[in-house]
Formats: structure tokens, sequence, C-alpha cells
């Protein structure tokens, strides 16, 4: 039952009569939505929508912090991005290596430790307690912590390494490593998030899909190939898609651990715009990188998106 | 007897059956739970190595064999990490981030309930226009806006000060989706009597909305505090006055001053120090966390 805003009701008739006038406003009915979604938009639009376009002009200009004048050039800085800068394509080139370790396994480890995380076992609390608590410790922090575990000279690893009979190594110093090794705490770091999300989706499977499989004979791996993945799909989607964006975004965990370095090994993308930026203070080919790093993400997102749309359709 | 006795056979079979079945789930489940020890020891040794250390004195802290029960236990580390004059002290930082995190919170709940209510609630022309652009927002990385954002507050001199770390947070797209969520499952009859009565729409989103939608403000409060608590870029972006430097900023300009020195046990101070607040905030709230997680995983 809907009941019309005004009309029949006295208070609403003298709501509406007052409508000119102050708070009364908010008992309007066309006004009023737009009222509540005022203070919202406000801030969306000027802090969030306005500079990914004020970025993109300011991509597109020679952007001097002490010059006012700030001269349009074109695709000047993107020219100097691709030809020029030394950095960029190594950048990419990190960015992508970093996305494709990254993602799979955190989405395929998530997936496990929540398949695991779902039986019921004893202590299953205090499990869960442990996997998440990294999540809420901050990244810096966590590179610190992990400084002093990996640190070549004095760290646990190694020591535990040597005890072990293997030769130490130099983490995060030797280029080798330094990869794997930042993909490794950011997995410590950050797993919960997927593994909360696929928990979520485990629950929601409907036991009786499981029994029906089991009465027609599939064993274990056939019900989690059949029943299980299917009915995650809509959370295998959110977290592929979240994966991306997050990786993409990705920056404390370098910064902290290696600084994008050595040897530029780990200097993805965000953390060649923060240098480019705010430290060398070349806002324009700054911006380029972040207009790059936009136009990127959208895509991916669209075509992630685009993928899981197809399969749903068989 | 003949039958008896086959019957009798096929019994102690089955019961032999189901009892290596038995065996085999026991021997599963024993396997299941190393397993899950294992993991668990994978993401706790880090932080109790982090809280031993903190509890090192200095001058041996890098003795080897490493030492998991510190022989000398000291709390110098935690008054060294608190008062130093080579950086800005914690006590600032922790105070600065408090206060940015709680004031985020607050916003953030206001604008975002009064934002998600009309789009669960009521219909209204560019209703589906609207939504679309809060779910573009989901997907839009924040890093890509840092440079414009800087340049602006840059413009108007609010570097260096709270709004710039607490405004642009405040109107999350994330929050409004997860509210209105929450709005849509509330039964509309009491909304319906409240507006016989003639309430406004105001009234109704804060006597009767936001009370039976606690469990979303309370996952959402959560949330918010513990993504601005730990927000890092950003802040390293604009924070460049020691004294408005939030906890992660404070503990990246440590790393510099204190690692060269291989003081590592004022670095775990700082660090345990930096992590003390959130990991309570979890604890006490580790339900609504792991919601405002899954409600938006699930349904996003």
């Amino acid at each position: 039952m809907t009941i019309p805003d005004s009309g029949e009701n006295p208070r609403m008739a003298l709501a509406a009569a007052a409508r000119k006038g102050g708070m009364a406003w908010f008992a309007g009915k066309k006004a009023s939505p737009y009222l509540f979604l005022l203070p919202f938009m406000i801030i969306y639009v000027v802090l969030i929508l306005y500079p990914i376009f004020q970025g993109l002009y300011v991509s597109l200009t020679d952007w001097d912090m002490m010059n006012p004048v700030k001269p349009f050039v074109g695709l000047k800085n993107f020219e100097y991005l691709f030809f020029g800068d030394p950095l960029f394509w190594n950048s990419v080139k990190v960015t992508l290596q970093y996305i494709f370790t990254n993602v799979p396994i955190k989405v395929v480890l998530g997936l496990a430790l929540a398949l695991i995380f779902n039986q019921k076992l004893p202590g299953m609390a205090f499990h869960r307690g442990a996997l998440f608590l990294p999540f809420v410790i901050n990244i810096a922090a966590v590179g610190i912590l992990f400084q002093w575990i990996l640190d070549p000279e004095v760290g646990l690893l190694n020591y535990y390494l040597s005890m072990l009979g293997l030769p130490p190594q130099k983490w995060l110093v030797d280029p080798t490593w330094t990869m794997d090794l930042v993909v490794l705490v950011t997995i410590w770091w950050s797993i919960a998030f997927n593994v909360i999300v696929f928990l979520a989706g485990l629950q929601d499977i409907p036991e009786e899909l499981y029994e029906a499989a089991r009465i027609d004979g599939a064993n274990a791996w056939h019900r989690f190939w059949n029943v299980t993945l299917p009915c995650l799909r809509g959370s295998m989607m959110f977290v592929v898609v979240m994966q991306i964006i997050g990786s993409f975004q990705a920056f404390g965990n370098i910064y902290m651990l290696t600084g994008g370095g050595p040897n530029n090994a780990t200097n993805v993308l965000m953390v060649h715009l923060y240098k480019t930026g705010f430290f060398y203070f070349q806002m324009g080919p700054a911006a380029a990188i972040g207009v790059i790093i936009f136009i990127i993400v959208m895509a991916l997102t669209i075509a992630v998106l685009a993928m899981f749309r197809k399969q749903v359709e068989y | 007897m003949k039958l008896n006795n086959s019957l009798r056979a096929e019994m102690a079979t089955s019961e032999r059956r189901t009892r290596s079945a038995i065996r085999w789930r026991h021997i599963q489940r024993l396997i299941l739970w190393l397993v899950l020890t294992l993991i668990s020891v994978f993401f706790l040794l880090p932080v109790l190595w982090m809280i031993t250390t903190s509890f090192t004195p200095n001058n041996v802290v890098l003795h080897y064999p490493p030492r998991w029960i510190p022989a000398s236990p000291t709390l110098q580390n935690y008054t060294e990490a608190i008062t130093t004059t080579r950086t800005a002290g914690l006590g600032r930082a922790l105070a600065n981030s408090t206060l940015v995190a709680v004031a985020t919170v607050i916003l953030t709940l206001l604008v975002d309930s009064m934002a998600a209510y009309p789009l669960a609630r009521m219909n209204f022309k560019g209703k589906k226009g609207i939504f679309i652009l809060v779910l573009v927002g989901l997907m839009v990385p924040a890093e890509v806006t840092f440079v414009s954002l800087f340049l602006m507050f840059n413009a108007v001199g609010w570097l260096n000060s709270y709004e710039s770390l607490i405004l642009p947070v405040a109107a999350s797209p994330f929050g409004v989706f997860l509210l209105r969520q929450f709005f849509m499952a509330i039964p509309r009859d009491l909304e319906d009597a409240a507006r016989i009565d003639g309430c406004s729409r105001m009234r109704i989103l804060f006597t009767i909305i936001l009370p039976l939608a606690k469990p979303g403000l309370s996952a959402l409060a959560i949330f918010t505090f513990l993504l601005s608590w730990n927000n890092f870029l950003w802040p390293l972006i604009v924070m460049t006055d020691p004294n408005m430097m939030t906890v992660p900023v404070i503990l990246a300009y440590y790393v510099a001053s204190f690692a060269q020195s291989l003081d590592w046990g004022t670095l775990m101070a700082a660090a345990v120090g930096a992590t003390i607040l959130p990991v309570i905030v979890f604890l006490i709230f580790q339900k609504q966390f792991v919601r405002s997680i899954a409600t938006t995983g699930l349904k996003g």
C-alpha cells in the first residue's frame, strides 16, 4: 500500500502549504529526494567526479607549480611518457607482472581458504580471527614488520633458512625475489577480503543442491565443479573485479617494502605516479599516468563484467 | 537358520563398512585440522614476532639466535617511539588518526544514509541515472584523482588540514550501496503508518529507518573507521607537517630514521602502537566488519 504525499491528510496539506518556507520543504514530494541526495552529490561531484576530468585536463598542460600560467600542450605529456621517460615502460611491465601473479593467486587461494574455513571444526573462531588479523594492520606497520623479518643480515627468515641448511638470500635487495616477496606479503596482509566474500557466497548455497548431487552419485570433486563453482559466480566476479582494480591501485605494500626498488624491479605505475608527481612535482606527466591507469582499469572492469555476463547466458 | 546366518554376515560387513567410513572421516578431519593450524601459524607468527621484538632492548635485538621470549623485556622501546624527537612522536599521530577516523565515520554515515534513503525508497526522475553514477564510483580507483585533488586543495590552502583527509572519503559509493541494501530490506508498513501520521521524510529516516538499519550502519561505521585509520597514500601526499601526520605516515618516516640505526625494537614498538586500536575495534566488531564486506560482495 502506498499513500499519496499530499491531499486527504490535513497535516500533509499543511506541510504542502508551508512548502515554500524553510524545513517544511522536506515534506514536499518533488523536492525531497533531491534534497536527501544533495550533500552526497556535492561531495561526490566536487571531490571524485570533477577531479577525474580535472586530471584529464592537467595531463594536457605543462603544469608548473611555480608558474601561474599553465599552457595547453596537447598530448606532449603522453609523448614524454611513451618516448622520453626512461622508467614508464618498465613500470607498465612491472605492473602487469604484479597483476598477473597477484590476482590469480589471491583468487584461487582465497577460494581454497574459504572452502577450508567453511567446515565445522573445533576452534574455527580462533582460526578465522588469525586469518583476519593481518587485514586490519595498516600497511606501513606491515611493511616495517616484513623489512625486519626479511632483513638479509639479521632477519628471522634467513636465520631459519640457515637452520634448514639452505643458503641465506638477499631478500628485497636481489631483484629476482622482490616481486614474489611483495606478492607473498600482500597475500598475508589482504587475503582475508577474498575469503570473507567467498565464505558469504558459500553460505548462501542451498544445502539441497548438495544433497541432490549426492543422490545422483556425485563425489566431492564433482560437487565442487558442478554445484559450488557455478553458485559462486557472483562472488567470483566481484572478487576478480575488485582484485584487478586493487592491484592497479597497489602502492603502500610496495612503497613500504621496496620503495619501488631494487633497480626499479617493483616500480609499479602507482609508485611511478607518486614519485613523478609528489617527489619531482611533474604534475603533467603524473596526471597523464593517472589517466592511463584510469582507462586501463575501466576497460578491464568492463571486459571482466562482460565476460561473466556471457557465462550467465549459456 | 541359513537365512539368519547370511543376514548376520551382511550386517557385519555393513557395520565394518560404516566403521571404516567413520574412521576415514576422522582422518580427513584430522588432516583438515592440521592444515588449518598451519594456516593460522602462518598468519600469526609475524604478528607475534612484532610483539616480541617491541619488548626486546635495542642493544640485544640483533643477537643470534633470535629469542621468541626476550631475556630482559623492556618498555623502553615504547617510550622512545612516543617521545622521540628524531621525527614527530607517535602520540600526536595517534590523536590525529583517531580524530580523522571518528569524524570521517560520523560524516560518512550521515551523508551516505541520506543519499541511500531516496535510492531505496522513493520514486523520482533520474533515480536510475544517479544510481548508475554511484555504481561507476565503485569502479573508479580513487588514486587517479590524487594529482588533481592535491592541486585543488593546494589552491584553497587545505594541505595539512583534517578536512583534506575527511571530505574526499565521506561520499562513499560503497556506503550508499551497502545502506541501500539494508534500507530495502525494512518492511514498508512502518513507514506508511508514520506517513499517515504526517511524519516528514526526514523524520521517518531518522526515527524509523536508521534505528532499524543499525546492523548496516554499524557495519559501515567499522569499515569506514578501519579504512580511514589505515589510509596511506593520500595522507602521505597531503600531510607534510609532522604535527598533522597520521599514524601510517609517521611510520613511513620512522623507517627512514630508525632502520638505519637498526633500532628494530623501537620500530616494532611503533608498529604495535599503530596496530592496537584497529585490532581492538576489529575484535569487538568482527561480525559487523565481516558483514560489511560480505553484503556488498554478494550482491555486487
